[in-house]
């Protein structure tokens, strides 16, 4: 059975056909995958075991131990010439330290004199196994543009109601120029709450702490002793009896950035990093 | 010929259609989001000079892939809550490094999305190192996203943090000094008199307690114990003082429970929501309470002792009772006239 040319060609254009819609539909449904960075070397398997807690008594009656287990590497271990403990002896709890922001590129595109412009992200902490922790924030690099010719300044809020690293005010005023953020949410600062309280939701700004001219970092969300799940009830006759039960609770707060520029400043695109730390307690 | 034309027209076709759909079908784009998670959250070692331990952390990611790196700093603590103050450059005795064979400290690393790593922190201790704490912090930080072209932006870096508390001891023997440094509550009224302060609250009064410890010691110290409060007619309730690490040369605030919580992100102006404190109580007190503490930093260690007293008066309910009685006084008075009228 010999072919014609025309046959030929019919049956290879109906080949490529199909591959094409084969391709189609592989491209219309296929995810895009990372690739995988495992090492080579050798495979760490790290089971989480949770064996419960424990309080032991050491020889030398300096000191006492007491553990949680069941984390990783958690739990005491002893061994001649050092003693390891690992998370809160008051916490027993496998729920690991965690922190998130929303969005880490906070874009204000083109500025314009005299027209603030704002952008927010979501802070979470979920603090589970910690009971405790700070999340501060500071600038690592001043707010310049990329020919180093000028640079948005921190700002100083409104007249008559100046603001520092430290401590929030109003800023509302469109004349009133400067880059700072705004929190609004759980474990603020008391400047923040007490100045809302004051002038209202997202009207008070601070600058953020500038680490070239070593300034420290600032407290932007804190809280303490929130893990345990207590009954608020210690009217003196009673005495309940708490539970110590931790939560997986996620805290919250929004930041909002805000930048505006006067009518004087130098023009290109502008940049900084803001570096926000989270640590659990100690 | 003609079912070839066909063939190449409805393959022209069908390339068009999904040429378009990539195009103009319009993908939906997320925001570049971090989420880390970073544990054991603490540390705490006892350890002699010239000894090495590892330490496995596990890392996380829970949101887009991004590139941290891994690093060791030291701390100190801000003041007498938690916050502490992470030093830029890595300096003391204690050495660190990690064993993992394709990692290293202060080197970058991708971390995709939903992945574990586990970090195998060695910390070495030389020989010749001074009997001391050392406070240090293993952070993992994200690298900032990459500028956006023509935009003025802000990028954002996100840091997470476990600290590490190491006592070198070449014995064994540890220097716990410790002392209560403030034991008082917050009264409405303080009032000196009879070369005494006292204490006067309302008896429906929230009552905040601060309990502060210092270390003076060189090693950190834990206190534990209870508050116990007591009133005039036996009324006894106890609260278990939350075991906390105080650094050495440093104060803390103590926290015990069970306390009165307040909601302070609906209640932003309340006073507790100011001021830090250890226990807050709340009730109905009539008459004199008396508040103490028995503390001590584990086996074999002294127990140490503070009071204070408080006097509780129902104020509002004597003005309350006042009034009515007030009120009641001018009715009677005002029936007495009204019948002695004619």
């Amino acid at each position: 059975m010999r072919k014609t040319i025309n046959e030929l060609r019919v049956s290879g254009l109906r080949v490529i056909f199909l591959c094409l819609i084969t391709l189609v539909i592989i491209g219309l449904g296929a995810p895009v995958r990372a690739q995988d960075m495992n090492s080579r070397e050798y495979t760490i398997q790290a089971p989480n075991v949770n064996i419960g807690g424990s309080n032991r008594s050491q020889g030398t009656a300096n000191y006492k131990l007491s553990t949680t287990l069941g984390q990783l590497a958690a739990g005491e271990f002893q061994s001649n010439g050092y003693i390891v403990k690992a998370g809160f002896q008051y916490i027993d709890s496998i729920i690991p330290f965690t922190f998130s922001i929303s969005k880490t590129n906070i874009d204000f595109q083109t500025l314009v004199a005299y027209t603030p412009k704002t952008d927010s992200a979501v802070i979470s902490v979920s603090f589970g196994s910690a009971g405790q922790y700070t999340v501060t924030a500071i600038s690592e690099t001043p707010f310049n543009n990329f020919s180093g010719s000028g640079t948005i300044a921190a700002t100083a809020c409104d007249p008559s109601y100046s603001c520092t690293t430290s401590t929030a005010n109003l800023w509302s005023s469109d004349t009133t120029t400067g880059f700072g953020y705004n929190m609004e949410g759980q474990d603020l600062p008391t400047d923040f709450t007490s100045c809302e309280a004051l002038h209202g939701v997202n009207q008070c700004y601070r600058p953020f702490p500038d680490r070239s001219v070593s300034n420290n970092p600032e407290i932007i969300m804190t809280s303490t002793n929130v893990t345990l799940n207590i009954t608020p009830t210690p009217n003196p006759t009673v005495i309940p009896n708490p539970t110590g039960t931790p939560r997986d609770i996620v805290h919250q707060s929004t930041i909002t950035f805000k930048v505006n520029i006067p009518d004087t400043q130098a023009g290109g695109n502008y940049g900084t990093v803001i570096n926000f730390v989270a640590t659990p307690g100690y | 010929m003609e079912n070839m034309n066909k063939v190449i027209k409805i393959l022209v076709a069908l390339i068009l259609v999904a040429t378009n759909y990539y195009l103009i079908t319009p993908s939906l784009v997320n925001a570049q989001q971090t989420t880390l998670s970073l544990s054991p959250p603490l540390l705490e070692t006892i350890i002699k000079p010239g000894k090495s331990i590892v330490v496995g952390y596990r890392l996380e990611n829970l949101a887009d892939p991004v590139i941290v790196k891994a690093m060791v700093r030291p701390f100190r603590p801000q003041d007498n809550t938690n916050a502490i103050t992470i030093q830029p450059t890595l300096t003391g005795p204690i050495a660190f490094t990690l064993d993992n064979a394709d990692l290293q400290l202060e080197e970058a690393f991708f971390l995709r999305t939903k992945e574990n790593r586990q970090l195998l922190l060695r910390l070495t201790v030389p020989t010749d190192t001074p009997e001391s704490d050392y406070y240090y912090t293993l952070i993992v930080q994200t690298q900032p996203p990459p500028q956006t072209e023509g935009s003025t932006t802000s990028r954002s870096q996100m840091t997470i943090g476990s600290n590490i508390l190491v006592t070198v001891t070449a014995t064994g023997s540890v220097d716990i000094k410790g002392k209560i440094a403030l034991f008082t509550v917050v009264p409405r009224y303080r009032i000196s008199l009879l070369g005494k302060n006292w204490n006067i609250v309302d008896s429906q009064d929230r009552i905040p307690l601060i309990a502060v410890v210092q270390n003076i010691g060189k090693n950190v110290i834990k206190p534990q114990g209870e508050i116990i409060l007591r009133g005039n007619f036996g009324e006894k309730a106890s609260y278990d003082v939350t075991p906390k690490n105080v650094l050495a040369q440093s104060q803390r605030i103590l926290s015990a429970t069970p306390t009165l919580t307040v909601d302070c992100q609906n209640q932003p102006t309340d006073p507790l929501c100011q001021t830090a404190s250890s226990l807050v109580l709340a009730g109905f007190f009539v008459g004199q309470y008396n508040l103490s503490t028995t503390l001590n930093f584990g086996e074999s260690t002294p127990n140490l002792y503070a009071a204070t007293t408080f006097i509780a008066v129902p104020f509002r309910l004597l003005l309350a009772v006042g009034v009515v009685i007030l009120i009641s006084l001018v009715i009677i008075r005002r029936s007495k006239k009204e019948k002695q009228t004619p």
